[in-house]
């Protein structure tokens, strides 16, 4: 396309003419075709040259029927609701911003057309601002038809935000309007709305790690437009749970975390491998199940009450290599919410959270490779545009290489043992202002072999079909398909007798449709419908060997359909009080075909019990749970820096982890509610107080929660989730407490910056039943094996050169609860233990404390490869933190242990290299 | 995992944990003398039980036949049962009395048949010490079981070991204030058994296997740094054929008994046996009552070189000589030499008396030579 100078607009510009003659009259029929295309029309039909910045252009649309018309007024008429304006130029078209003219020029605009440029009064008022001293620069943005201006009336005003440089939409950045005091921020397509009133303001748009934008806007009627935004000089090193200040006042979501990724780069990780999840912990109310296992626990709940999604696909094991590495490459992630207060009513299934992972589109504008090189993986990463400006790809891959690792362990068990994972994703993206349409394959896989004993292998794999369309300003449809898989193998070798294989898989497939309408300024509806399909085989266990005498067992399929419809109504009540009230209604039910056994009553659950059979032939419906669920947000701004906030969630799940360690072990089965398992209930109601200190940027918050479960899953001692097809058998359900508090104190925005948390939880659990067999701990309620109930966390970073920055954790938490031998006995010439009733003792505390350096390589514009070190010390102090402690007797008398799996300080050097200059990105 | 490291601890235990009783004996299917012993668990590491006397106890049949049993020795009951009375499939319960007159009710357990025992042999093989970083060198016995439908498929094994030791010296030169000289040299105290339970429980099921058969199972490991193996070793296999509740039981028992560092072990289970306090029911008893057949087999490893850490250990005499001896060590025994007569070297007891420590001079009967 043409390029246009600015040296050629400043220095021709005076010579500007205005068409005025109707020679060369065109004729043209165009229907929603971008500008570019249109103006090449234009171009041939008439035989002259349009000349105009292709970003200006960006996202119009062109819709003409005209028949013998001058160029000239065609494409003044196809200008009307944009801010450009059309000028003649040496019989040629030359297209310039409004704003610019009316700065300098202003008596340009007396065009005859209906081109919305100020009146003259209005920029006369405008200028006379500039002359005072005022933002010169600032672009003028005018929006909508100035016919169709209502004073006082609100209209809606819709854009997309995306980086100047990639052309990537820009997700979680925020509109201010400093005149309401108002704003917004934009959603995961990087489209934001608001309501106001007609009017001029000043909007200003930030975002982490981007230039801020500010622009005049001149509101006659709804209207929408684009924002490009510059990648900042420098990366701030920060970390932000996201958000603009006002945002955090503002928002009607109390426990909505949001991690800026950009931002975690500098914190210190094991192994130099970027973990959000890891970063994710730090934050109140979310604690890691230890090291060396995957999962979370969030406000007291257990970790398969936590939802994780990438683009929609639910992943089933986060981790790799038993927890110490993420099985996301934290490189491609865009944005990570995680709810824990307010779940909004589109989501369901877990009790606890929802972890919601957004990963970023390729790059639209040119081809770019980066990736990083740490002591026990090497990821790369490659994206480009496919369609200049409108599509691209990105694909990811990571693989480990850490067998060399394990050769250099002491223990003879893991030095003949191997490790390796891997994961790879792939994404299309396709977007218009009106439609995006995004394509996103994931697949990870991890494989662990101890010694000759027993071998592990799983992987995740997904996909994700996104539609996203917008009909007008204030209607929105999301339509979706995604697919899941998880599965695992296991050998177990140890004994010849006993040596068997078993593998599992979980399956599940959704349909989604989410619409988003805005009623009016106070008031929008979200509203949809999502139908599940699972599918779980838990796999068949089978002897290895002819020495094996292991029973082929079959655990047998499972399949279950769960339908749901939500609908929320978000509600501004005024400008200080707002809610968001929730439905969700979810039908859940187990298909055949399947046999369930009946057991007699007031026996326990065991086979000899056994009274009858049901059988359910294929695709029969066994038993219904209907689930009503309810979510309420109530958001009072107490003042601009204060606000006060509520929510109250019902939640239910039907499926969980079969469990009973201490840690997630990686052939942990997932299983579906049954005949017998109940889906699990959960009631949660929070409050959180923000405030925010202007002076020194701190921004705190105190939330209070407290959560009752009911049906909540536990398992009888010593269950054997392998042997057994028929779970009813040892799992007992009962009733689940939670409660505590959350304290937060942040500061961002300077050199020295990072956050503290302080969490007071617990977590109780209580199995109670008429007969014994029916309860744990004699029924009396003990803490779970999650109850942690103090942890404190502080990140700090420290820019301490524009190229050098210094970042630290501290962790501190409680010790986990343990049952502890207290007593001793003899029978029959041999000493016994005694244990104290479940769970009540505890290990000794954690403390941990990471500290990395990063140094980045120089600044320069041209330069094929940007690189930047990271080196960082995982355990810095080298505390023995106890993962847990364990008993020996010897020779009759008691031994204890602790067993602690980073018992020493861990130094890695990372190496991050990416092509093109620093802002390549 | 990366730098797993295991350490010893020890843990902040605060408070005594009240006692409890203690029922330990089963009835089996053998005729003659059925035990029980009645104690109380006491504090941790706190070696000095004490048995409960002046109980009532009796074993009642599903038949309502009650066999009295008399304490024998304190905390120790027993009674005499005939073969007609000892019914494979009949069900047994124990009643007690403590002197408190609290009532101590067992559930009923099914005396349960038992496969044939079976002990194919042993291997060399070495095990490692997570905890202290080292390599144990030892053999390591193993077990078959040979059960069929009529038997029971849960196992409990009880072992007994004996094994044969040596004082390193015989008894001719003592000191007690003055010098004494025995002649012929007393060599009486120099061989030695020793015959212990040995403190592990072993269980296993063979319900999920397609047969009631099992090879080669992991038994008993035995180090070469101890003299267990020196001078000959018999191993006593007990195989109890156990019902599923007595199974269930002694597998909880095990696993908290025989907890391992690992990333993904169980928290200790709730051992809870058979009986009641049926007066106080707040009140936990511990152990379980159990009928069950048993099965033994027996078999005697010869000889074999070990390298045991040494339990006699000379004591050179200093520049005092002989008035380095303390009193209480009278009479100290010396070392002999080649001359007719002593080292300044003192020879403390374990070097003299085989039994010093453990063990007795009585050679059982079934050792073989």
């Amino acid at each position: 396309m043409n390029k246009l100078l600015f040296l050629l607009y400043f220095t021709y510009f005076p010579f500007l003419l205005h068409a005025t003659e109707k020679k060369n009259l065109i004729s043209i029929h165009v229907d929603k075709i971008p500008f570019s295309v249109y103006a090449k029309q234009i171009e041939e039909k008439a035989q002259l040259t349009i000349y105009f910045q292709e970003n200006w252009v960006k996202g119009i649309l062109i819709t003409q029927h005209e028949d013998s018309i001058s160029p000239f007024e065609a494409v003044q008429k196809a200008l009307t609701n944009s801010s450009l304006s059309v000028s003649v130029w040496e019989n040629n078209l030359l297209l310039l911003p409004v704003t610019k003219l009316i700065n300098l020029l202003p008596n340009f605009s007396t065009t005859s057309t209906s081109t919305p440029i100020e009146n003259q009064s209005k920029s006369a008022q405008q200028r006379t601002g500039f002359l005072k001293g005022r933002e010169a620069d600032l672009q003028v943005i005018n929006l909508g038809k100035k016919e169709q201006t209502v004073k006082g009336k609100m209209v809606f005003i819709s854009g997309t935000v995306v980086d100047s440089q990639t052309k990537e939409s820009i997700v979680g950045a925020t509109v201010y309007i400093e005149e309401t005091k108002s704003g917004a921020a934009t959603d995961e397509n990087g489209k934001f709305s608001f309501p106001i009133q007609a009017g001029k303001y000043t909007a200003r748009f930030n975002y982490l790690g981007m230039e801020e934008k500010r622009f005049y806007l001149n509101i006659y009627s709804a209207g929408s437009f684009d924002v490009e935004m510059n990648q900042a000089n420098f990366e701030m090193n920060e970390v932000v749970i996201y958000g603009d200040k006002q945002m955090n006042i503002r928002s009607k979501d109390p426990g909505l975390e949001k991690i800026a990724v950009k931002s975690i780069r500098e914190i210190p990780m094991m192994m130099g491998e970027q973990d959000i999840l890891k970063v994710s912990q730090m934050l109140p109310g979310i604690v890691s199940v230890g090291e060396g296992s995957a999962g979370v626990n969030v406000r007291g709940g257990n970790s398969d009450q936590n939802a994780f999604y990438i683009n929609l696909i639910p992943v089933y094991n986060t981790s790799h290599l038993f927890g110490f590495f993420p099985a996301f490459n934290a490189e491609i992630i865009q944005d990570f919410s995680i709810y824990k207060g307010y779940i909004p009513a589109s989501y369901g299934g877990r009790l606890s959270s929802v972890f919601d992972i957004n990963t970023r589109p390729g790059n639209k504008k040119h081809y770019t490779a980066h990736g990083g090189i740490s002591p026990v993986a090497a990821n790369l990463i490659l994206e480009g545009p496919i369609i200049k400006e409108k599509a691209s790809f990105i694909f990811s891959g990571r693989k480990s290489y850490s067998d060399w690792l394990l050769a250099k362990i002491e223990e003879p068990r893991i030095r003949e043992s191997s490790a390796k994972f891997s994961d790879f994703t792939a994404a299309l993206n396709y977007d218009t202002p009106k439609t995006q349409i995004g394509i996103f394959g994931y697949f990870s896989s991890d494989y662990f072999q101890l010694s000759d004993l027993n071998t592990y292998s799983y992987y995740n794999q997904g996909f994700s079909l996104k539609y996203g369309h917008n009909f007008s300003e204030n209607k929105r449809l999301n339509a979706s398909v995604v697919g899941s898989m998880y599965g695992f193998n296991t050998k177990d070798t140890q004994y010849e007798s006993t040596a068997y294989e078993h593998n599992y898989q979980i399956a599940d497939y959704e349909v989604r449709l989410d619409f988003e309408h805005r009623l009016n300024v106070q008031h929008s509806l979200v509203y949809g419908a999502t139908a599940i399909a699972y599918a779980l085989d838990r796999g068949s266990v089978k002897p290895i060997g002819v020495q094996s005498l292991k029973v082929a067992t079959d655990l047998g399929k499972e399949q279950a359909l769960e339908g749901a419809v939500y609908f929320t109504d978000n509600y501004k009540i005024n400008s200080r009080l707002s809610t968001n009230i929730g439905f969700r209604l979810a039908a859940y039910s187990t298909l055949g075909e399947k046999t369930i056994y009946t057991y007699f009553e007031n026996y326990p659950k065991e086979d000899r019990y056994i009274q009858d059979s049901l059988y359910f032939g294929n695709g029969e419906f066994i038993k219904w749970y209907f689930a009503p669920d309810l979510r309420l947000a109530v958001n009072y701004q107490t003042d601009k820096n204060g606000s006060l906030k509520i929510a109250f969630n019902r939640t239910h799940q039907n499926i969980f982890m079969l469990n009973n360690s201490i840690a997630i072990a990686p052939n942990t089965q997932w299983k579906l509610a049954d005949y017998y398992l109940n889906p699990a209930k959960s009631n949660q109601i929070s409050i959180g107080w923000f405030r925010n200190i202007p002076k020194g940027d701190w921004e705190t918050s105190v939330e209070l929660f407290y959560k009752n479960t009911t049906d909540y899953t536990e398992f009888k001692d010593g269950a054997d989730f392998i042997a057994n097809p028929n779970v009813e058998q040892s799992v007992l359900q009962g009733k689940q407490t939670a409660y505590g508090i959350e304290f937060l104190i942040k500061r961002s925005g300077h050199k020295l910056n990072g956050w503290l948390a302080y969490t007071y939880s617990r977590a109780l659990v209580e199995v109670t039943g008429e007969n014994s067999w029916e309860t744990i701990n004699q029924g009396n309620p003990y803490p779970a094996s999650f109850d942690i109930p103090h942890v404190v966390n502080a990140i700090l970073n420290y820019q301490i050169r524009k190229r050098i920055s210094i970042s630290s954790t501290f962790t501190y938490q409680s010790g986990k609860p343990i049952t502890y031998p207290i007593a001793t006995y003899n029978m029959d010439g041999v000493d016994y233990i005694d244990y104290s009733s479940r769970n009540e003792y505890r290990i000794p505390d954690y403390f941990r404390t990471d500290i990395s350096l990063k140094i980045e390589g120089n600044l320069r514009k041209n330069k094929l490869i940007h690189s930047s070190l990271l080196l960082s010390v995982y355990n810095l102090t080298g505390r023995d933190n106890p993962y847990s402690v364990y008993f020996d007797q010897i020779n009759g008398k008691l031994w204890s242990y602790q067993y602690s799996i980073i018992g020493i300080p861990l130094f890695t050097a990372t190496w991050l290299f990416k092509l093109g200059n620093y802002d390549a990105d | 995992m990366l730098s797993a490291c295991i350490k010893p601890f020890t843990p902040n235990i605060d408070g005594a944990a009240a006692s409890k009783v203690v029922v330990s004996g089963r009835i089996t299917n053998v005729e003659g003398f059925q035990t029980i012993v009645l104690s109380k668990s006491i504090p941790l590491n706190d070696k000095v039980y004490e048995n409960l006397s002046g109980c009532s106890v009796s074993i009642w049949d599903e038949n309502d036949h009650e066999f009295v049993l008399n304490e024998f020795e304190e905390g120790k009951y027993h009674v005499w049962m005939n073969g007609e009375d000892l019914i494979i499939g009949r069900a047994y319960h124990l009643i007690i009395t403590t002197p408190e007159g609290e009532k101590l009710v067992s559930s009923p357990d099914v005396l349960t048949q038992v496969g044939d025992a079976n002990l194919p042999g042993f291997k060399l093989d070495s095990i490692y010490n997570g905890a202290y970083n080292y390599y144990t060198r030892g053999i390591q016995f193993f077990v078959d079981v040979r059960g069929n439908e009529n038997t029971s498929p849960y196992y409990l094994f009880e072992i007994d070991a004996t094994y044969e030791h040596h004082a390193k010296y015989a008894r001719e030169w003592y000191y007690n204030g003055s010098i004494h000289h025995i002649y012929p040299p007393d060599s009486s105290l120099m061989y030695c058994w020793t015959t212990f339970r040995v403190p592990e429980i072993v269980t296993l099921s063979t319900e999920n296997l397609s047969a009631n058969e099992f090879n080669n199972f992991p038994l008993y490991f035995v180090p070469l740094n101890r003299d267990y193996l020196t001078f000959g070793y018999s191993l006593l296999l007990r195989q109890v054929g156990l019902s599923r509740e007595a199974f269930l039981y002694w597998e909880m028992v095990r696993l908290n008994n025989n907890q391992n560092a690992d990333l993904y072990s169980k928290q200790p289970v709730d051992t809870e046996g058979n009986l009641k306090n049926t007066t106080n029911p707040e009140k936990e008893v511990l152990g379980f009552f159990s009928a069950s057949a048993i099965s033994e087999k027996r078999l005697f490893i010869e000889p074999m070189p070990t390298n045991p850490y040494p339990d006699c250990v000379p004591w050179p005499l200093d520049r005092l000589g002989l008035r380095e001896i303390s009193r209480t060590d009278y009479p100290a025994f010396l070392m002999n030499n080649p001359f007719g007569t002593y080292f300044l070297i003192w020879l403390p007891n374990a070097c003299v008396d085989c039994s010093f420590d453990h063990g007795s001079t009585q050679k059982p009967e079934f050792w073989p030579y």
